[in-house]
């Protein structure tokens, strides 16, 4: 038992469940907490001793059913994948919450509550070694997500929501699915002697069982398959992204952040942890096919993010692009890319949740999120102009900084695997993707870059903000556009929209004058003049964020040394199966002279 | 009838003696509160009762370190310690028996308390003893080992029933509701009989016993009598779909819950539910052992239509009753799923044999979907119920605490975790992929499970519906929430249930597990030494007795259509020597439904 490990993620649901009362304790007590999970992550990452034994560990029985073989455990542990994930988390929690500081007033004591609700299911995730532990938390964390996007999010919040929620549950029940299957193949399969009567949940048992004793080939690609649909909808992979955009634009800042920085990592941690350990040889089989969709990701996101005319729209978009870029390594299942991969991972979470900090920023400024409505804005604010830098150059990859040094070994990786020695089955396919993948970082450079100079340089632009709201972004407006596709089309025209989503307890918000209605109060656009650069907790906000970018970027061996022994363990399975040429047939040659006591599994 | 014969009945007939004092007691009062509270004391001193027959009920739930030491053959030692049949009785109570009264009785408890303020104030005493006797009925259906009993049993739960569907509103609209539930709840009793007497016919005995020793291969059947055995067990499903509400005889439940009270949705979805799949598992299940490959399949294709056809429908629903009607029906498919892979995969191992799962998923249901029916029963008042889904707008900001309940209890109708429901569909799908699937039956079985997850994303849809429209819309109206203390105190306890069964499942796992014993091959085999020398007379006697008060009409009732035809068709096929008894359950349930048509259409 580690009770740091334990506190960590139960301090924030007993937060969420005593904090109370107004703003101010709510959100004093959110930063408190989410401090304190922070300090506990650095110290526990302080102690990682490296190597591939499973660190902080607490293990529990909590389903011992003695009559059934039913073994599900309590069981939590950091290794050296889960341990950047998690303190990532807790890093960005902390972002999270002084990010909407100021902005969120209506129902605020909730809002932290649920996001701290929501810390305990991200980190839970992290943690969890027994797969249906894993699988509450990667769905426990939907429902405060849920009502984060739903109550606080923008226009078209109900339906982005919804979306959000339906799409996931769809491709999770699925996976949840494909990962009973993997246990009661386990349990009718047993490696080595006889079945011990017992079903383990394990995954560090089950990963090793099907080490000693794969499954049957068909039967991998279909399990495969079945966990691909719940972690490609969440990571997401194109063409399964369409809930993305739309959840990112419409949530709250906080909501953008950890959604970018820690849920869409959520998907791809589970390829890392589950499919490719688990089913090597389906993973070796369907390369080709997994490496095209990442690929058609990455350069369909940054195409896509190219058109857009809305600043937190291209970051999505972005994030669709680095995702790709993301499972590319871990698909091309090399120790090089799957590394690369994992740290890229992190490094998107730092830099991507940054931008979304940023946009949030610049939203509560100015109430709107237009590209063309900005220009020239690094004269008046250098603060904020100067985080924005470091965060763009880190998500587009400049040496030094946290993105290239993820992105450098992740495409060396990929090239590895095209250009491999024993010539894969897929070679020149495989040289294909590794050459396209380079457009997607000079598209990359593009996109962010072109956002950058647009808003950030040029002639002074800035929006006007003594008018009337902008579009869609007072409240009464963003009320009336509910109507639209905001909402849950079973339910289109059954209550009237205009009168909807207002804090009732402060009816004058119907009046269209930004001084009294708008939500976001502090600094209050009356003119040019009360626009001020980023206050203080916005630079306490951004800081740690780039920090980390430049120590990954400038040291990136520390972060890998740490990782790697883990992932070699986890990702060898795959790596047999790819080096051995016709290894499907060998392995499975050899598997069917053991006779099989049952034919059973999913 | 002996003394021991007489004590397995006690708590029954407490709660039989119960409601005929509150009958008789309610022609000189009328405290509604008075009542209610004699109701709750009847139901507690049954519990008592029951617990004295049983004391080892408390190391059953009681999952602890101490009994899982002994894991291994714990299955052996609970059906032979628990285990309590009573020779020469139609009444086995056996570990299913127990586990289902304890549910009969906890459910009464929680629907005692939601309708102990009525909407409409007279007539609570006719009410509450009916409930009483609702209660009663699924504690002997739980306990008939005789088709007799069973079907009188069954009988005792459908009259009091149309009686409470009247005096629910007491308007138009729900005597249309009563009057469409009592003709079609005849005809089910007739189809349902119909396929008893074929039994009857095939087996020559009443005695379940008898039938089973019949069935499963160690008599021979004289020629062509397999037939029959197969009519009987598709009219018997037939009749039982009827109380579960499966498809295709689900049409009565959409007009029935929303013609009704809350109060009364609640009963109608738990009661005569539990009622039948206990009837199911009695007789499909336990009874029928050589039907089985007939008997999922045709179990399966209506588990998975229900669970489609419920879910699709429920998406356009705007009446908050009707839609959990619906919901209802769906659920009624992933039971009816549990119950196919009981039939196909008896032998699994513990928690997936199916039945396991069965108890398990109703008793999660059961506690959610009477949560959320309490709720709207609270937040409504005497002159105003909520009938609308719109009705519940912006409750997250009015009645925070009331929300949270139904959020909750929606949740986990979603199966989403930590929450039972959860749980239940862990059960429920592990089951179906843990059938063999060197059969063909695996495969379709495998089928099953992917179009019920894939159902479990779509009812998320209308789930999450409702708490979108709580959270994520402004109210409309403060609701009056004077619906009374004992609405809401049985919402809040079925959301504490929820919460608690999905933080901590493995007692009621366990106690399913043991629910589930008498039903698996191993519980079998011990319940064969189990010969029901006779239909006991004693129940039926007691009930009939007891029933009398509750019919207050003196008149004659005018003879009714359905029976006399039923008692033909039944005494056609009857063969001689065992027809007493069948022609005894023709005349009393004739005078009963007579009784009961006539009450209905004063």
């Amino acid at each position: 038992m580690d009770v740091l490990l334990l506190t960590s993620l139960f301090l924030p649901l007993a937060g969420a469940l005593l904090l109370g009362g107004d703003r101010n304790p709510a959100r004093w007590g959110a930063l408190a907490i989410a401090l304190a999970v922070l300090g506990i992550a650095v110290a526990l990452a302080a102690r990682y001793p490296g190597g591939t034994a499973p660190f902080a560990s607490t293990d529990w029985p909590w389903l011992d059913w003695t009559a059934a073989p039913i073994d599900v455990r309590f069981h939590i542990a950091l290794d050296g994948l889960s341990l950047w994930l998690f303190a990532l988390t807790a890093l960005l929690m902390v972002v999270a919450v002084l990010v909407g500081w100021e902005a969120i007033k209506d129902q605020a004591s909730l809002y932290y509550r649920l996001l701290l609700v929501l810390e305990t299911g991200m980190l839970g995730v992290f943690v969890a070694r027994d797969i249906i532990l894993f699988y509450v938390f990667f769905e426990f964390t939907l429902i405060p997500l849920f009502f984060l996007i739903g109550i606080w999010g923008s226009r078209q919040r109900r339906w982005a929501a919804m979306k959000f929620f339906l799409f996931t549950l769809a491709g999770s029940m699925l996976t949840f699915l494909g990962l009973l299957a993997v246990v009661l193949w386990v349990y009718y399969h047993p490696a080595g002697e006889a079945a011990s009567g017992r079903m383990t949940f394990s995954i560090a048992e089950l990963t090793a069982a099907l080490g000693a004793r794969p499954m049957d080939p068909t039967m991998q690609i279909w399990i495969f398959l079945a966990l691909f649909a719940g972690f490609a909808v969440k990571a997401p992979l194109w063409p399964l992204h369409t809930w993305l955009p739309l959840a990112h634009v419409e949530a709250p800042a906080a909501g953008s952040v950890l959604l970018a920085g820690v849920l869409l990592k959520v998907g791809v941690y589970g390829f890392v942890r589950f499919s490719l350990p688990m089913l090597p040889q389906a993973a070796a089989t369907l390369m080709p096919w997994l490496l095209w969709i990442s690929l058609a990701g990455v350069i369909y996101g940054a195409l896509v993010a190219l058109a857009q005319s809305d600043i937190k729209r291209l970051i999505a978009y972005s994030s669709v692009s680095h995702l790709g870029f993301c499972t590319l390594g871990i698909f091309a299942a090399n120790r090089l890319s799957v590394a690369g991969g994992v740290l890229q991972m992190v490094n998107h979470g730092l830099a991507t949740g940054g931008l979304f900090a940023v946009v949030g920023m610049l939203y509560e400024r100015f109430h709107t999120r237009e590209i063309a409505d900005f220009g020239g804005l690094a004269r008046r604010f250098p603060r904020l102009a100067f985080f924005t830098l470091v965060l763009t150059l880190s998500s587009i990859a400049l040496p030094g900084l946290a993105g290239f040094a993820g992105e450098f070994p992740l495409l060396a990786g990929v090239f590895q695997r095209g250009w491999a020695e024993p010539a894969a089955p897929h070679a020149l396919q495989l040289r294909a993707i590794a050459v396209l993948s380079l457009a997607g970082v000079v598209l990359g450079a593009w996109y962010m870059l072109w956002m950058y100079q647009r808003v950030f340089f040029g002639p002074e632009r800035l929006p006007d903000t003594s008018s009337p709201l902008p579009l869609g972004e007072g409240p009464g407006v963003r009320a009336a556009e509910d109507s639209g596709s905001g909402q849950w089309p079973v339910a289109s025209g059954q209550y009237d929209a205009t009168i909807d989503k207002f804090p009732i307890s402060n009816p004058q918000s119907l009046i269209p004058n930004p001084s009294a209605a708008c939500p976001h109060p502090s600094p209050l656009p009356k003119g040019e003049g009360t626009i001020r650069d980023l206050s203080p907790r916005e630079i306490f906000c951004l800081t740690p964020l780039v920090a980390m970018i430049f120590w990954i970027g400038l040291q990136p061996g520390f972060f890998l040394d740490r990782m790697r022994p883990t992932l070699d363990d986890l990702i060898a399975p795959v790596t047999r199966a790819c080096e051995t040429a016709s290894g499907v047939q060998a392995v499975f040659n050899s598997d069917h002279s053991t006779p099989t006591p049952r034919g059973r599994g999913g | 009838m002996t003394a021991a014969d007489l004590r397995l009945l006690v708590p029954e007939i407490v709660l039989i003696a119960a409601a005929v004092t509150i009958y008789l007691g309610g022609a000189f009062s009328t405290a509604r509160r008075a009542w209610s509270w004699i109701a709750g004391g009847a139901l507690l001193l049954a519990a008592a009762a029951l617990w004295m027959q049983n004391p080892s009920t408390p190391e059953i739930l009681g999952a602890t370190a101490g009994l899982s030491s002994s894991a291994g053959n714990t299955a052996g030692q609970a059906s032979s310690g628990t285990l309590h049949f009573q020779d020469g009785g139609s009444l086995g109570c056996d570990a299913l028996a127990r586990y289902v009264q304890w549910l009969a009785l906890a459910a009464g408890a929680l629907l005692v308390s939601l309708a102990s303020r009525p909407l409409r104030f007279d007539g609570t005493p006719e009410y509450v003893g009916s409930l009483l006797l609702t209660v009663a009925g699924l504690m002997l259906v739980a306990a008939a080992e005789d088709i007799v009993l069973l079907f009188v049993a069954l009988e005792l739960i459908s009259i009091p029933t149309y009686v409470l569907l009247y005096l629910g509103r007491g308007d138009a609209e729900s005597q249309e509701s009563a009057a469409k539930y009592f003709f079609l709840g005849v005809l089910a009793s007739a189809i349902l009989l119909y396929g008893f007497s074929f039994l009857y016919g095939a087996t020559g005995s009443t005695a379940l016993s008898e039938v089973r020793a019949a069935l499963d291969g160690t008599e021979t059947l004289p020629p062509g009598f397999a037939v029959f055995a197969r009519l009987a067990m598709a009219l018997v499903f037939a009749g039982l779909c009827f109380k579960v509400a499966a498809v295709p005889f689900h049409f009565y439940a959409p007009d029935v819950y929303q013609g009704t009270t809350h109060a009364n949705a609640a009963l109608l979805s738990v009661v005569p539910k539990a009622a039948g799949f206990v009837a199911m598992a009695r007789i499909l299940v336990a009874a029928m052992p050589g039907m089985e490959p007939y008997c999922w399949a045709v179990v399966l294709a209506v588990a998975v239509l229900t669970m489609t056809f419920g879910n699709v429908m429920a998406l356009w629903q705007d009446d908050f009753r009707r839609l959990l009607a619906y919901s209802s029906i769906a659920q009624t498919g992933y039971m009816l799923l549990a119950l196919a892979v009981g039939l196909a995969a008896r032998d699994a191992p513990g928690a997936w044999n199916g039945i396991v799962a069965l108890w398990f998923y109703l008793a999660t249901y059961a506690a959610a979907t009477i949560g959320a029916f309490a709720t709207m029963e609270y937040l409504g008042r005497p002159e105003r119920r909520l009938d609308s889904v719109d009705d519940l707008a912006g409750l997250g900001r009015t009645r925070p605490a009331a929300a949270a309940v139904m959020a909750v209890c929606m949740f986990s109708l979603t199966g989403v975790p930590p929450l039972a429901g959860f749980w239940g569909k862990l059960l429920v799908f592990g089951g179906a992929l843990n059938v063999d699937t060197s059969g063909t039956a695996g495969w379709w079985f495998t089928a099953a499970a992917i179009v019920g997850v894939l159902n479990a994303a779509v009812a998320a849809a209308y789930y999450l519906r409702i708490v979108a429209v709580m959270y994520f819309r402004i109210p409309l109206a403060t609701p009056s929430a004077r619906g009374g203390r004992g609405a809401w105190t049985s919402a809040v306890v079925c959301a504490l249930l929820v919460v608690g069964i999905g933080i901590y499942p493995g007692p009621l796992m366990r106690a399913g597990n043991f629910g589930a014993e008498p039903l698996t091959r191993a519980g079998h085999f011990s319940a064969q030494c189990v010969r029901s020398g006779g239909t006991g007379v004693s129940p039926v006697l007691d009930e009939a007795r007891a029933r009398c008060p509750c019919h207050p009409t003196k008149k004659k009732p005018p003879p009714p259509q359905p029976a006399p035809q039923l008692g033909m068709a039944a005494t056609k096929k009857v063969p001689a020597p065992n027809a007493y008894h069948l022609r005894r359950a023709l005349v009393l349930s004739r005078i009963r439904v007579t009784t009961s048509c006539h009450i209905i259409l004063k």
